[in-house]
């Protein structure tokens, strides 16, 4: 009997105070604490984030912010995670499409139509991107950064070689073959995690087929597929620059994340990159001397015969949306406004030529000004695919987008697979 | 008087299981029991709608072709795992356990790919792949066989290979350290006896070292076995699956699906399928292994 005891006792002593820990009173003076999940990361918004996070405690000096950055990839399945477990962020990034309305069907996302329509605070944005986080008409979200593609080149390079900025796709495959030709790498492409090839694949398909073809293809409008002829064409248009060797070797092994192809530009051995906006702060920051003395871009090229806008672009945007489960909503939707507003619109474009789609920020220098001449007058914005559609039908398009540029399926066969998933997905 | 001593012998033997079983429980019973749970529902994973559509997911699996080369690369990892990591850890097992100098530095050096995480391990073996600035490209060309230089792990038909050298790379060690305290436990008067008795460097191997090590090695095959059924993370790191699939392993595709295309229930119906997969060949494994010793 002793030694039950004797266990029993030290049970208790190790499980007693264990269960009495959980109770302890806090103090009265109750802190609001919300978190904001982002991934600007790099040195160049990151710490204008930081900034407008603390104009807004400062502000709100009864609520306290924890700010986590997260690298672009695994942010997604952090975030779905968190969702998930019933532990979601009060506020996070998300770049609209059908990413978000996955969680907006299953009520995880704040409805702010009601918020947005106080005090004009909805005309401070473009209608336009504003619209790109509206689910069945109601708002899930506010836009702060416009995102768009464009071909980045080094002048350096186009100089020596005597090259123009091409406007035609003629006029582009001429200056690939001639950077070929004098042993640079064309495009510095790299598509391990997939979406950097697509970027390539959407807009040729964007200029081939035109705005209304994917569109068409997605809403399911009779006589639309996914295997219409622009795809395919897009595909082949892939592949015949793969065979012509205007990438980097390897290049689906090649991780844009981590700055493989970047490094690739940065050093001279590639000429061009395919890329968002995004890479004018990286290149800021990681080779400042290029970019001051080298960097240049041009909008994607028009393709002879194709029945798209040449003004269109293929874009997103970089949205904020509350939890509909967060503790403290009022802190949360004033959150959305220190991180979307003018002031951080202004904050962005100083430091990290990104556009905000806010009115009244001011354009300094001749970059920003020229890449929101491009912004502006675009008839169309194509979203990206893989954030516009559906996440699994999304990642078809990024898998078969990579076996084109892998040359390891045929155009033919890659719309057919996403036609065929479109079918079961949407059932018709 | 002896039946309460059982009893009582009984009793305090769960006492003490208890927490053990209480933990193993709560994170493994638990969670395989739910993985099965999930595996008949529709369900993306984030909300709280889930419709049970019983086995519905599992029919859509046998028909999947894609689960079917993952278990296929899964296969040809067990197969490389077991016939390279293991003969090589026990070479260098002997090797450090042999009188040369310098043992213990050799242990250390050796043993080093065991203590990198495998994010670390991943994307340093990237940059090494690396096409355009890795080490193995630049070596290639330095001596002279520039025609071998490859996209490794972009191209479809490189990337598995140079994903299993990694792997190899980073748990050999560990075979490594287990044959070594394996080795350690053979009395050396065996060898001093089978010398006398006239049995070579060779003939001792073979008739002391490898029977007295058949637990070690059986240990370490079932080890390997198991690790590489449900093995995830360098080609997590390294390639995520890719190029199209090449390098997709049942884990990754689990996490695919379940993860990143919204599909919780048929993610943890592949889950539940890695289970029975591992389960039965590691039963199969086990019952062989034991006919043979008895």
């Amino acid at each position: 009997m002793k030694r039950w005891l004797g266990l029993v006792l030290v049970a208790a002593s190790i499980l007693v105070p264990a269960m009495g820990g959980g109770k302890a009173e806090s103090k009265p003076v109750e802190k609001q604490k919300i978190s904001l999940w982002h991934i600007r990361v790099d040195k160049a918004m990151g710490p204008v984030i930081a900034e407008c996070v603390d104009r807004f405690m400062k502000d709100n000096p009864n609520v306290e912010v924890e700010n986590v950055g997260n690298e672009n990839d695994p942010y997604k399945t952090k975030l779905k995670v968190a969702m998930g477990s019933g532990n979601p962020p009060d506020v996070f990034h998300s770049w609209g499409g059908g990413w978000l309305e996955a969680f907006v069907k299953e009520g995880l996302v704040g409805d702010i139509t009601a918020d947005l329509d106080k005090d004009g605070w909805r005309n401070m944005y473009f209608p336009a991107y504003l619209d790109m986080i509206k689910f069945n008409g109601k708002n899930y979200g506010v836009p702060s950064e416009m995102s768009f593609v464009l071909v980045f080149y080094n002048k350096d390079i186009y100089n020596k070689l005597g090259l123009k900025v091409p406007t035609t796709w003629s006029e582009f495959i001429h200056n690939v073959q001639t950077i070929k030709k004098a042993g640079y790498i064309p495009i510095a492409e790299g598509n391990k995690s997939k979406w950097p090839g697509a970027l390539t694949f959407i807009y040729l398909s964007l200029r081939i087929g035109g705005y209304d073809v994917f569109q068409n293809a997605y809403q399911r409008v009779p006589g639309y597929t996914f295997e219409d002829p622009s795809f395919i064409k897009a595909g082949k248009i892939i592949q015949e620059l793969v065979d012509m060797g205007a990438y980097p070797e390897g290049l689906n092994g090649i991780n844009y994340d981590t700055g493989g192809s970047r490094m690739l530009i940065y050093t001279e051995k590639a000429s061009m990159i395919i890329q968002t906006a995004g890479f004018i702060p990286s290149a800021k920051t990681e080779a400042p001397e290029f970019y001051q003395k080298k960097l240049g871009f041009f909008p994607f090229p028009m393709v002879e015969g194709g029945k798209g806008d040449p003004s269109d672009i293929v874009g997103g945007v970089n949205a904020y949306s509350i939890s509909s489960k967060t503790k403290y909503r009022d802190a949360a939707v004033k959150l959305l406004k220190y991180i979307s507003d003018k002031t951080y619109g202004q904050m962005m474009a100083d430091r990290a030529d990104r556009l905000s789609p806010v009115f009244g920020v001011q354009l300094k220098t001749p970059v920003q000004q020229e890449m929101f001449k491009i912004a502006s007058t675009a008839k169309h914005v194509q979203i990206y695919y893989d954030q516009f559609l559906p996440p699994e039908l999304g990642e078809l398009h990024k898998d078969t987008t990579q076996a084109l540029f892998g040359k390891t399926m045929t155009p033919e066969e890659a719309a057919k697979k996403m036609e065929a998933k479109a079918k079961e997905i949407f059932g018709k | 008087m002896i039946k309460k001593n059982k009893l009582r012998y009984l009793g305090t033997v769960f006492f003490f299981l208890a927490p053990a079983f209480f933990v193993y429980f709560l994170f493994n019973v638990y969670g395989v029991a739910m993985t099965f749970y999930y595996s008949t529902l529709k369900w993306t994973g984030i909300g709280t709608s889930m419709q049970p559509i019983g086995i519905q997911n599992f029919l859509r699996l046998l028909n999947d072709p894609m689960i079917w080369h993952s278990l296929k690369n899964n296969l040809i990892l067990v197969i490389v795992s077991i016939s390279v990591q293991l003969p090589l850890g026990l070479t260098l097992a002997l090797l450090l356990n042999s009188k040369i100098r310098g043992t213990k530095f050799l242990r250390t050096v050796y043993f080093m790919p065991m203590l990198l995480s495998t994010v670390a391990t991943g994307i340093l073996w990237s940059l090494f792949y690396d096409p355009n600035f890795g080490l193995l490209n630049f070596f290639l060309e330095r001596v002279g066989l520039a025609s071998l230089k490859s996209g490794w792990l972009g191209s479809e038909k490189t990337a598995m290979t140079a994903v299993l050298i990694t792997i190899c790379w980073q748990y050999t060690p560990l075979y490594m350290i287990l044959m070594k305290a394996g080795l350690t436990n053979i009395p050396e008067e065996l060898y001093e006896s089978a010398r006398i008795d006239g049995a070579t460097g060779g003939k001792s191997f073979w008739y002391i070292t490898l029977p007295l090590m058949a637990d070690t090695i059986k240990i370490s095959a079932v080890l390997s076995l198991v690790g590489s059924l449900k093995y995830f993370d360098l080609t997590y790191v390294m390639t995520g699956g890719g190029p199209n699939g090449a390098t997709e392993l049942m884990a990754t595709y689990m996490y695919k699906k379940g993860f990143v295309e919204f599909n919780m229930g048929y993610g943890s119906a592949i889950a539940a399928f890695m289970f029975l997969v591992a389960l039965l060949i590691t039963s199969i494994v086990q019952y062989s292994t034991r006919r043979r010793s008895s």
